[in-house]
């Protein structure tokens, strides 16, 4: 039992070479130095896996962590984050969803999960409160998510249990495969599906019963929560836009601006995007809302296509990401595709932001004859082809022909197509990107060259620059608004709770806020410094962690176009981020940071932030 | 520079639910607004002529800090609206920020 209040102080590590299960308790001094979910997984991964380790191998781990904020009173905080070492970037991934998994393995007794090791067949592990068991899974293996998850459940005879699940792309080891968290939710990013796939390990399933989860400080936590949900209630964004359109409003938003990526980023104003509008995407599929655990938010829905070829699918309803990279990223302008396509990522166990952006690399070969009709089984595979779209992305998720290719990821891919296509892979560090733009935010180009995680808009956000808060034109003191910015995401996915509602509790830069919930939820008595410098150790252990696997300042590079083409139209027009500009806001950030030239965490820094205990020298 | 002009035609996009509620065509208007051509003027004309949108831009008579000004796809702050001054023909887009996945 920990001191600390709201976790279960337990985890439970499940070797898949050997069968053995253990529990192990959580050190109170490893709470005090890492608090949670993103902070442990950083922690686990780092100590537990040797440098060079293969992401598919049998050494490297997959890890699962709640945070002390999952499972209690407290809103929008059901996440559960996995952490790994990438198949798509070689280094440090972690991927967040929410739903109710997180809850549920608190509910069952655990703060987290660390999977080790290879089964020789394809199991599954059933989580059933203290009860554990590694089941057989060869009949679900080749299974979509759908059907495991219901045959599952129906096997076990229970029907409410949460389940995390891969669908063939992960057992076929797509680079972007991704894990599917109860159906409506994916640990979407850095190809973790493939990391579950090697391990012969098709679905988690709990079913957790014993909610003793106490906070430390109940009428301090009672005063938070109130407001908190008092400010959600009369936030028009949280009350009525998100639980309206989900997080598609972007879309109008970032084309209003001239920064929507369009046509792999070749213009970044998408003619037809009204068709793909918030508004649109609700009229034409709205069915209903969900919800993740003990949240009043509710941007989650469900959706039917009710018009034209894939008339009568249910499915879930595509979110920004997924409407940029199906859709203007593509040049696709039909609402109906765009969720059909989310729906073969979520059946087939697919990534929507690097299966979009990989697609959008093969359009922009075919349109520049690199590729031909007979390169890619006779798929004409132009922007705007929606068939062309479909088709593609079951090849991937089947691994099937020019699928097995194109499952690559940009980066490879323009690897091994050479003749120039580098310039137009759109990704960072392997990771392809999200939707929102490098050249139209300076502070994002910055954030995402030294993201660990790469084409990640979570790390580094886009909002205190696209708000006008900041000027998004220029690079000065960017590197102060990167730190601080990215001080309060570390820490948001460490307590766990969730990007829509950061913006309540502080977005730049720590804050009393962040000190005040910690402390009444757990009974911890930081102050800002404190949490500080939790928040620097966990960035400077994610860093040590892609060092030690071989990347430095080389790595923290933007995709070539956006430091040599200037957006060419629209209100962005002209804006792009020359190498010159991100070196000057690199050397800056190292600096403030304590790296080296190099971007390589200075020893005195790895000691000051006392992670020497983990963290060897040279690293 | 527009001292002689007594009014200038400007363009108003309403985005993520700013419109709800609003008798618009297509999430726009095109309006005139006479001197002084500045957003803060603006934004009073557009009150005037659809008091719903203070439901929906305040929150206890002050702007909702995730209001969210574009002219010409340049973001200003409500904060700084007061001077920012308009041309014939400028667009302009309000709508919140806090969107995005
Ligand atoms: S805001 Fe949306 S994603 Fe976040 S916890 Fe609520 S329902 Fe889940």
């Amino acid at each position: 039992m920990s001191k600390y209040s709201a976790y279960c102080g337990k985890l439970l590590r499940v070797n898949l070479t050997s069968g053995v299960i253990t529990e192990e308790n959580l050190q109170d001094d490893v709470l005090e130095k890492y608090i949670g979910c993103n902070g442990l997984g950083a922690y686990y991964l780092y100590k537990e896996t040797p440098k060079g380790v293969d992401p598919l191998g049998e050494d490297n781990k997959l890890i699962f962590f709640t945070g002390p904020l999952t499972g209690t009173i407290f809103p929008s905080a059901p996440k559960i984050g996995i952490f790994s070492k990438s198949p798509l970037t070689n280094g440090f991934m972690d991927s967040y969803a929410g739903g109710h998994f997180g809850a549920e393995l608190k509910f069952a007794g655990y703060d987290g999960l660390i999977v080790e090791g290879k089964s020789e067949k394809p199991v599954y592990l059933w989580i059933n409160d203290g009860h554990i068991e590694l089941c057989d899974a060869s009949k679900y293996w080749g299974k979509s998510t759908t059907e495991t998850r219901e045959a599952i459940k129906k096997d076990l005879e229970e029907p409410l249990i949460r389940i995390a699940v891969i669908g063939p792309a992960g057992e076929k080891l797509v680079n972007y495969s991704c894990i599917m968290v109860d159906g409506t939710h994916a640990a979407g990013r850095g190809g973790l599906g493939a990391v579950m796939g090697a391990k012969n390990l098709k679905a988690i399933a709990i079913k957790g019963t014993k909610n003793s989860i106490k906070v430390a400080n109940k009428e301090k936590a009672m005063e938070i929560v109130e407001s908190l949900f008092e400010e959600i209630r009369t936030n028009k964004v949280l009350s009525t836009g998100l639980p309206t359109y989900g997080t598609t409003g972007a879309t109008m938003a970032n084309n209003s601006t001239g920064i929507l990526g369009t046509r792999n980023w070749q213009t970044e104003v998408f003619e037809n995007a009204e068709n793909i509008s918030n508004v649109e995407l609700a009229d034409k599929l709205f069915e209903k809302t969900l919800s993740c655990y003990q949240c009043p938010v509710r941007c989650v829905h469900y959706c039917k296509i009710k018009e034209g070829k894939y008339s009568g699918l249910e499915t879930m309803k595509p979110q920004y990401e997924t409407v940029y990279s199906f859709g203007s990223l593509c040049g696709i302008s039909d609402p109906n595709v765009i969720a059909k396509a989310n729906h073969v990522c979520n059946e087939t166990g697919l990534d929507t932001i690097s299966a979009g952006v990989s697609i959008a690399f093969i359009m922009e070969c075919f349109e520049k004859g690199i590729l031909k009709e007979e390169d890619l089984d006779g798929i004409k595979a132009e922007f705007g082809n929606s068939d062309a779209l479909i088709e593609l992305l079951e090849k991937v998720a089947a691994k099937e022909g020019i699928g097995e290719f194109v499952g690559l990821g940009t980066k490879i891919m323009s690897e091994k197509l050479g003749q120039g296509t580098h310039k137009f892979a759109i990704n960072i560090k392997g990771l392809e990107l999200a939707g929102h733009s490098v050249r139209g935010y300076k502070g994002m180009s910055l954030g995402y060259a030294v993201s660990p995680r790469g084409g990640s808009h979570q790390d580094m956000r886009h909002i205190p620059e696209r708000s006008g808060q900041f000027d998004r034109r220029t690079i000065k003191d960017k590197e102060q608004l990167v730190h601080d910015i990215m001080s309060t995401t570390v820490i948001r996915d460490t307590f766990t709770y969730c990007a829509m509602i950061e913006g309540n509790i502080g977005r730049v830069g720590l804050s009393d806020k962040h000190v005040k919930i910690i402390n009444a939820i757990c009974g911890f008595e930081f102050d800002v410094e404190d949490l500080q410098k939790i928040a620097d150790r966990i960035i400077n252990l994610e860093r040590c962690f892609n060092v030690r696997e071989g990347m430095d300042r080389k790595d923290d590079i933007l995709p070539e176009r956006f430091m040599t083409e200037p957006i060419p139209e629209g209100p962005s027009a002209g804006m792009y981020t020359p190498k010159e500009e991100l070196d000057e806001m690199l050397d800056k950030y190292y600096e403030l940071r304590g790296w080296d030239q190099n971007g390589v965490p200075l020893a005195e820094t790895i000691r000051n932030l006392n992670l020497d205990d983990i963290v060897k020298q040279p690293i | 520079m527009h001292s002689n002009q007594s009014y200038i035609e400007v363009n108003v996009k309403f985005l993520f639910g700013l419109e709800k509620g609003l008798p618009l065509k297509n999430r726009q208007t095109n309006i005139k607004i006479s001197q002084p051509f500045t957003v803060q003027h603006l934004i009073e004309v557009l009150e005037k002529m659809y008091p719903k949108l203070k439901e929906n831009i305040r929150y206890k008579g002050e702007f909702v800090p995730y209001l969210n000004i574009v002219v010409n796809g340049c973001e200003i702050l409500p904060i700084q609206a007061r001077n920012k001054e308009l041309r014939e023909g400028d667009q302009i887009v309000l709508m919140y920020v806090g969107v995005g996945g």
